[in-house]
């Protein structure tokens, strides 16, 4: 009996990472395959990788590309982290009426979806002057809710009374904050760090209406817009977007993924 | 602790709130309010291209005769009804069984199941298009096991496109969700799964009689976030299947979508179904809270 | 409060510093903006296999017409993204950022010049349009203005396998002035006799026939008053009966015809024919090893529509001028000069990349005589000239895009046979009425 459930768990375990891995080993080896063969179902590797890369990068200033993803996805991690973190911690542990009144409007507004503020929000860069500058993206992008929610889940278990000792001590808000809780929290902010870059990675809607010249592209647009902008989609040079576009999330991951279990675990006391 | 700051010589003075909550609470007002009060007022108005009449609660009339708008929703709803527990039962089943002691290979196997969720909604859905064309390798592999005699027509018949989306969705998000179980199964102490052996119980009594309602919070959490998700769905259906063949997968952001920018530009209605939704999805989200807090 | 109030804003602007410091800086640069530099011209277009290598080879043309210093910038976007930046853009009153000349696909033209009025330049001052195709001109026009520069042509014909069908039985005079009901026969015949496929698209999504159908009649989705024209529009259910007999006999291979299966279909042989139009022969000349297997004729011809020709259009773009661009009188030159007078460079486009123009003069020069030794020493370029002059002109309205989604809509329920022919088209007109709002 305990043999056949072993053996049903490997078989399990097995399939479904079967499963998770196949369409990455696929993408790689299509990488190295013609758009015919890929659309035929060629299975195995190919000699066309670097044609594919001299395509891409032939045709796309990919480094630039790739420098512009890396640095909103960063500025919005760390500007949305500080802010929201903050925003959090306050309405966590200095509750007020009103902060709560606002805190059910933040999680009630964390449904709507983005298309539908797209044109206020477009007239409102072009009055500030941002239309096709990133800062159009990362604004918005700033104030994620559904961090405020997860920290907020996760400073429920901060001790009041180590805030009330630093009080004590003569501790200014802002210095109990980024000297004794930050540090605290540190797996906390790890898993938010990961979930906000990979937001922020991954956005396609915001890019798509603010960016207008390809010096401003993103990773995630340049995708898109390779797999709709002719009509004979070059499915090999797509895949090696694919790949490159799918690295830093993948590094970030396994770097940082102990710390993303933790960091999640936190926000499950509810 | 909740009592003693709101005591009144508390040391934390409550009031304080705002200079935590200013900076989020000022983007929210330019970044989020004022849009939304702006799409408000845009529903209210009947558009086309340019032009703007208005029209009071016409868009809001207008929407109730919509079916298009409501087989959009059914089609939200599918999803749901179907992608929702397949990826919760599975996620918990892989984090139960990546948390059994003595399991080789344990790294891999949750490196594995997590790896779909580095990917982009649109690299994803892209990929996955590739693979589910009728002479793709999906329906090679099928056939080669002999599961099938024919290739299925995944992308264009209702039926299999709806389950060629589900699938997608499965396996993007299960992963993901298995993460949020894997975290919370650090929480069940060891001492209850022994307790429970030592009484007799076998694997599967385990996993229903202490993990799941242990993990309950866990389990709500995800599911509401999951449906939230599936509801806004948009960049896997757009990719995938363009809402076809005959608005099978049609979803209610697609479609605000498309009266946005595909058809002559209307965004006074594109914003009232937009906030037709945002109801449902609250009322949803009540609902799931409540039943949850009522067991 | 005041300090509240001080709070709220010097935090806000250091908050968009901060974030404007570490955005490296080099955002704000201004030369991004093709349209702040005078000898720039900016252009949105899809298409890397044909539009924008043409769009290069005009502005190459333009400099050596003595604009030295000119320079063209294209930006390469989808069809879709292109309308999506434009409607963001027009609706919020902002020009910064929209190029200077824009592809539009002509289905859309009327629509995008109708609603947004003032948004793009009126041309006929500068241009003269008697020497466009007419069919074209007519659908760039708008209160006797014409807002858009007819570029490609879409004249479409019925292009064959010669080999397949002379196993099937068919000779080439046999494949001459078809019905749609005889076209369906002989893909019932060659399925049958070589097991390929006849076609390759997607039944459910075939409207591309339906249109192809109708404006071979000269009828649209549209009556003369703009109102939806399905359920008693006898080109449209002639059609539909066709698209029906093609998905019940399996005839064509359900794949996307332009993506990369639909294309690949063609091009590996699984497929005996193809109806579209003159920019899809450089695809099937990309199948080399192919050479002389193919031919063409025109398209086949409805039966129940009186109005019907054998002469009918399939896509095809205009290019537009925004109103709005400084550069606009640069852009007006620069399209009157290559695009409305240059013959050497239409020349050169088609024999380069296949490209028929709609810009009649260049119909005379030498290149439109070529004999395509691929299509065994065919003038294909001349042929599908020809039928272009004879090409009915059909208003494509401002709603197209919501008539094809209604279509799409409804087909399959009709092909299961869950309703009629009479009860899908109404319940199209239906759907249609609902999402146009009217």
């Amino acid at each position: 009996m305990k043999k056949l459930t072993s053996l049903l768990k490997y078989t399990f375990l097995i399939i479904s990472s079967f499963i998770s891995i196949f369409p990455f080993y696929w993408m790689i080896a299509g990488a190295t395959n013609t758009a015919n063969q890929i659309a035929e179902g060629k299975l195995t590797f190919g000699d066309q990788l670097f044609v594919n890369l001299q395509d891409l990068f032939g045709a796309y200033d990919i480094p630039l590309i790739m420098w512009n993803s890396l640095k909103i996805s960063g500025v919005t991690v760390i500007l949305s982290l500080i802010i929201t973190s903050l925003a959090a911690f306050g309405f966590e542990k200095f509750t007020t009426k009103t902060s709560e009144l606002i805190y059910g409007l933040i999680l009630l507004f964390m449904v709507i979806p983005l298309a539908s503020l797209v044109i206020p929000l477009f007239k409102m860069m072009a009055g500030l002057q941002l239309v096709n500058q990133h800062l159009a993206i990362i604004l918005p992008a700033i104030n994620n809710l559904f961090l405020i929610f997860f920290f907020r889940q996760n400073f429920k278990s901060f001790p009041n009374e180590i805030i009330d000792a630093s009080k004590i001590e003569g501790a200014s808000n802002y210095e109990i904050f980024f000297r004794v809780v930050f540090p605290m929290m540190k797996s906390t902010y790890a898993a938010a760090a990961i979930y906000a870059f990979m937001n922020s990675w991954n956005s396609y809607l915001l890019p798509l209406i603010f960016l207008q010249t390809e010096n401003k592209y993103t990773m995630t647009l340049l995708i898109s817009s390779l797999s709709s902008a002719s009509y004979v989609a070059n499915y090999g040079t797509q895949m090696v977007a694919i790949i490159i576009a799918t690295i830093p999330t993948l590094i970030l991951f396994l770097f940082m993924q102990k710390g993303f279990v933790k960091g999640m675990t936190g926000s499950l006391k509810m | 602790m909740q009592i003693r700051s709101k005591d009144k010589r508390g040391r934390r003075q409550n009031q304080d709130v705002w200079k935590f909550i200013i900076f989020s609470v000022v983007l929210s007002s330019v970044f989020l309010l004022y849009p939304i009060l702006y799409s408000i007022y845009l529903s209210l108005h009947n558009m086309q291209g340019l032009q703007s009449v208005f029209v009071g609660f016409g868009n809001y009339l207008r929407m109730f005769q919509d079916d298009i708008f409501w087989k959009a929703l059914m089609n939200n709803f599918t999803f749901l009804i179907f992608q929702v527990p397949i990826m919760v039962v599975l996620g918990l089943l892989m984090a139960f069984l990546l948390n059994t002691p003595n399991l080789k290979g344990r790294t891999f196997f949750k490196l594995a199941l997590f790896l779909p969720c580095v990917t982009s909604l649109v690299s994803y859905a892209v990929l996955f298009k590739m693979m589910f064309q009728m002479g793709g390798i999906v329906n090679d592999t099928l056939m080669a096991i002999g599961i099938v005699q024919n290739p299925i027509d995944w992308l264009n018949s209702p039926f299999w496109a709806k389950v060629t989306v589900i699938i997608a969705l499965c396996w993007r998000w299960t992963g993901y969700n298995m993460i949020f179980y894997l975290a919370g199964l650090q929480n069940i102490s060891d001492d209850t799964l022994e307790a429970a052996e030592i009484d007799g119980a076998n694997g599967f009594q385990k996993f229903f009689k202490v993990v799941i309602p242990q993990l309950k919070p866990v389990i709500v959490f995800t599911t509401i976030t999951s449906t939230i998700g599936t509801i806004q769905l948009f960049d896997e259906v757009v990719n995938l299947t363009g809402g076809g063949p005959s608005n099978e997968t049609l979803t209610a952001a697609q479609l605000i979508y498309n009266h946005s920018f595909i058809y002559t530009s209307n965004f006074g209605y594109s914003a009232t179904l937009s906030w037709a939704l945002v109801i449902i999805i609250a009322i949803l989200s009540i609902i799931q809270l409540k039943i949850s807090n009522r067991e | 409060m005041k300090k509240k109030l001080g709070l709220l804003f010097s935090s806000t602007l250091s908050l968009i510093l901060l974030a404007a410091c570490s955005g490296g800086g080099e955002e704000a640069s201004s030369e991004d903006f093709a349209s702040a530099d005078d000898n720039t011209l900016t252009v949105w277009a899809w298409d890397t296999n044909f539009n924008i290598p043409i769009m290069e080879k005009a502005g190459e043309y333009y400099v050596q017409d003595g604009n030295e210093e000119f320079k063209i910038n294209i930006v390469e976007m989808s069809n879709e993204d292109t309308k999506q930046k434009l409607v963001s853009g027009f609706t919020s009153g902002v020009s910064e950022g929209l190029p200077d000349i824009v592809l539009m696909d002509d289905y859309d033209v009327q629509n995008y010049i109708t609603n947004y009025e003032g948004k793009f330049t009126e041309l006929s001052e500068d241009i003269d349009f008697s020497q466009f195709a007419e069919y074209k001109v007519d659908n760039a026009t708008k209160d006797d203005g014409v807002y858009a520069l007819p570029f490609d042509s879409g004249s479409a014909g019925l292009y064959y396998r010669t080999d397949y069908l002379e196993e099937a039985g068919y000779s080439q005079e046999d494949m001459q002035d078809l019905t749609w009901s005889e076209f369906v026969q002989i893909g019932k015949d060659v399925k049958e006799k070589t097991g390929k496929w006849f076609v390759a698209f997607i039944p459910n999504r075939g409207t591309h026939y339906i249109q192809m159908a109708m404006q071979s009649a000269g009828l649209w989705y549209f009556d003369e008053n703009g109102d939806i024209y399905l359920k008693d529009n006898p080109a449209v259910r002639e059609m539909a009966e066709i698209l029906k007999e093609i998905e019940e006999n399996e005839l064509a291979k359900p794949v996307d015809y332009f993506a990369p299966e639909g294309i690949g279909a063609v091009t590996s042989g699984e497929v005996a024919a193809v109806n579209s139009a003159i920019w899809f022969s450089a695809t099937i000349r990309s199948a080399e090893d192919q050479a002389g297997k193919w031919a063409y004729t025109n398209v086949p011809q409805l039966e129940t529509v009186e109005t019907a020709t054998p002469y009918t259009n399939l896509g095809g773009a205009s290019w537009v001028i925004l109103e709005e661009s400084p550069n606009k009188d640069l852009a007006i030159d620069f399209m009157k000069t290559e695009f409305a007078g240059n013959d050497e460079f239409y020349q050169d486009i088609l024999v380069e990349n296949g490209a028929v123009g709609t810009y009649l003069p260049s119909q005379t020069g030498e290149a439109y005589q070529f004999e395509d030794p691929f299509f065994n020493d065919a003038p294909i370029y001349k042929d599908f000239s020809e039928w272009m002059a004879e090409i009915p002109g059909v208003d494509y309205g401002n709603n197209t895009q919501a008539a094809v989604d209604a279509l799409r809509s409804v087909l399959q329920g009709y092909f299961d046979g869950s309703m009629t022919l009479d009860e899908m088209l109404e319940k199209a007109e239906e759907t249609y009425t609902m999402q146009v709002g009217q």
